[in-house]
């Protein structure tokens, strides 16, 4: 028996795990991520000559199948610029289900923000992020795992919301969420529930319980989906993680850390009403939340925010302080002009 | 010292002629629990399939673990193994308790460790009972190893795809030179592996061909591998669960 060195078994171990190379269609190139549902591949259609995403699920779990199907099912339902595009569907040879999508050629969010140091460009991604959640909430479909990792910020702006693999349609009964473990029954694979051990150390990290009671991650899942009300979950769960991730996109730190500098009242404003912990007091969706970041953005009052005559004053100079600038520049001149004339 | 050893040693020879540890038998059935078997033969070559699988990463655990020198550890896994076989210490494993790798691994060191005590005894003058003094501990003592568990299993899963490569290779002398050569030269090589555009140039095919060949060969390693596997394995859970610790996909 000739021995292998460590590089070859890590090479065969990668060719098995990879996607298999015979797909007549699809030719993996390189992995490019790896999430709590699937692998994704960085692949090359050789059909239409164009490069994809293909995402395969992770094996081991019987009911990710159905999940991910699920996934490529709401994913065609949302033909919108800031939601990837689903191209194909298929089962590998090896049994794993995958599907294709359009190759994003950007940064995570949270990435992303690292190197843009302004908040108006932050905000206006927001706004951007929460125009392709309120389309989907339009066609009554529920995201439930917003965070900053799901979301890719493309090379010019372009905002893309990722990873629908827990999203539910809005009066479909989510098989998800009634499956009950009795108990005593076998716990599952171990590499499954090793990986939702590490899921469930990391608060940025989704967790999908076998019996789909609770669904999320917690830094960005609102009260009522921690407590297991997943089924419950509707658009202001969204909501909720949108204030995180607005919260996330001021300070720079997941919510639960504490903040360095003070922001803008009407942007905590805005932030704490998104989050309230009854969902009523929520904004009732996304396209209302996005509509107070951009009155923000524009220098209007915040309906999230009574703000005080100071504030008020305070917000209007900025707004108008070219034209401010200006008068005062007129005014200043005038005045020196007047002394001068004077000696 | 082929005297020592028990059949299943002898069965794939001794450390002077380990070639016949590509004697893996091929069988669907479980060998770990064919050791248990009424049957002399049966249990006589499933003991052969655990040793072709075991012996080569428990000759490098010793090594490492136990700073054995190469004929040290030679010695001390057959002696493990001829033991082993001879006092049932094998067929008495439960899998209900645990997986074999790890019981495996824990009776090794056991016995490794009998074994160097019984060594600093001698050495000593006999059988005086010795409490070692510190500079005598790294004689009984295994070396650090963050997780034996971890690295037992690396060296298992490289002898088991070893084993599937050399059975790949025998199947395909014969009738598929080119796509042998194809995959030693990408699949195989230590370095970073040339592209399918080099050997299609190399080799006067098209891309397309080396993307095939190498396709139908990972998918033959994988079925020799998994093959393999099936036999190591007590029931049909605990393969899917170890092909996917492996593999890192389930079965199909």
């Amino acid at each position: 028996m000739r021995p292998l060195p460590d590089a070859t078994l890590d090479r065969l171990r990668d060719a098995f795990e990879a996607p298999d190379l015979d797909h007549p269609r699809y030719r993996a190139i390189e992995r490019i991520g790896r999430g709590g549902m699937g692998t994704v591949y960085l692949a090359e259609d050789l059909e239409l000559g164009r490069r994809v995403a293909l995402k395969v699920l992770h094996p081991g779990d019987a009911g990710a199948v159905e999940r991910l199907r699920e996934e490529a099912r709401v994913l065609a339902r949302l033909e919108h610029p800031g939601i990837v595009p689903i191209h194909d569907v298929g089962t590998l040879a090896d049994g794993r289900v995958f599907y294709v999508m359009q190759w994003v050629r950007g940064r995570r969010l949270d990435e992303h923000v690292r190197d843009t140091a302004s908040r108006g460009d932050r905000l206006r991604l927001f706004v951007r992020l929460c125009d392709a959640v309120a389309f989907a909430h339009a066609q009554g479909i529920v995201h439930r795992d917003l965070k900053p990792a799901n979301v890719m910020v493309g090379a010019f702006g372009e905002v893309y919301v990722m990873d629908w693999g827990l999203a539910r349609v809005a009066g479909t009964i989510d098989r998800r969420d009634l499956r009950l473990r009795p108990e005593g029954t076998d716990p599952g694979p171990r590499v499954a529930s090793d990986r939702a051990e590490r899921r469930a150390a990391d608060p940025t990290s989704s967790l999908l319980t076998r019996d789909g009671q609770v669904v999320g991650t917690p830094a960005y899942m609102p009260p009522e989906q921690a407590a297991g009300g997943a089924a419950a979950a509707d658009a202001r769960a969204d909501v909720w993680a949108l204030g995180a991730i607005l919260r996330f996109l001021l300070t720079g730190v997941a919510p639960g850390v504490a903040p360095g500098a003070r922001q803008p009242r009407a942007l905590e404003a805005i932030a704490s009403k998104a989050m309230a912990s009854n969902p009523e007091a929520r904004y009732a969706g996304a396209r209302d939340m996005a509509e107070d970041v951009a009155r923000w953005l524009d220098g209007e009052p915040v309906l999230a925010h009574r703000e005080g005559l100071l504030e008020k004053a305070a917000r209007v100079a900025s707004r108008h302080r070219v034209a401010i600038a200006l008068v005062g520049a007129y005014v200043a001149a005038r005045v020196v002009l007047f002394f001068a004339g004077r000696g | 010292m082929a005297a020592r050893l028990g059949k299943g040693i002898d069965a794939i020879g001794t450390h002077a002629n380990l070639s016949g540890v590509n004697r893996f038998p091929t069988t669907r059935r479980s060998a770990v629990a064919a050791l248990g078997a009424v049957g002399s033969q049966e249990r006589e070559r499933a003991w052969t399939v655990l040793v072709a699988a075991y012996y080569p990463p428990a000759r490098a655990y010793v090594s490492r673990r136990w700073n054995a020198d190469p004929d040290e550890a030679e010695d001390l896994v057959q002696g493990f193994f001829a033991s082993a076989y001879e006092h049932g210490f094998i067929a008495r494993f439960d899998h209900r308790k645990a997986r074999f790798r790890t019981w495996l691994r824990v009776g090794l060191d056991g016995w490794v460790a009998n074994a160097r005590r019984s060594t600093a005894r001698l050495k000593r003058g006999g059988g005086a009972v010795h409490v070692p003094l510190d500079g005598d501990l790294a004689e009984v003592l295994p070396a650090a190893l963050e997780d034996p568990d971890a690295w037992f299993e690396r060296e298992w899963a490289r002898t088991l795809f070893a084993l599937a490569v050399d059975a790949l290779r025998e199947r395909y002398a014969a009738r598929h030179g080119l796509r042998l050569r194809l995959f030693e030269r990408h699949d195989l090589v230590e370095d970073e592996a040339p592209s399918y555009r080099t050997l299609a140039e190399a080799e006067g095919i098209a891309v397309t061909d080396v993307t095939n060949h190498l396709a139908a060969a990972r998918r033959d390693l994988r079925a020799l591998v998994l093959e393999r596997l099936r036999a190591l394995t007590v029931d049909d859970e605990e393969f899917r669960a170890e092909a996917r610790r492996l593999l890192g996909a389930d079965p199909a």
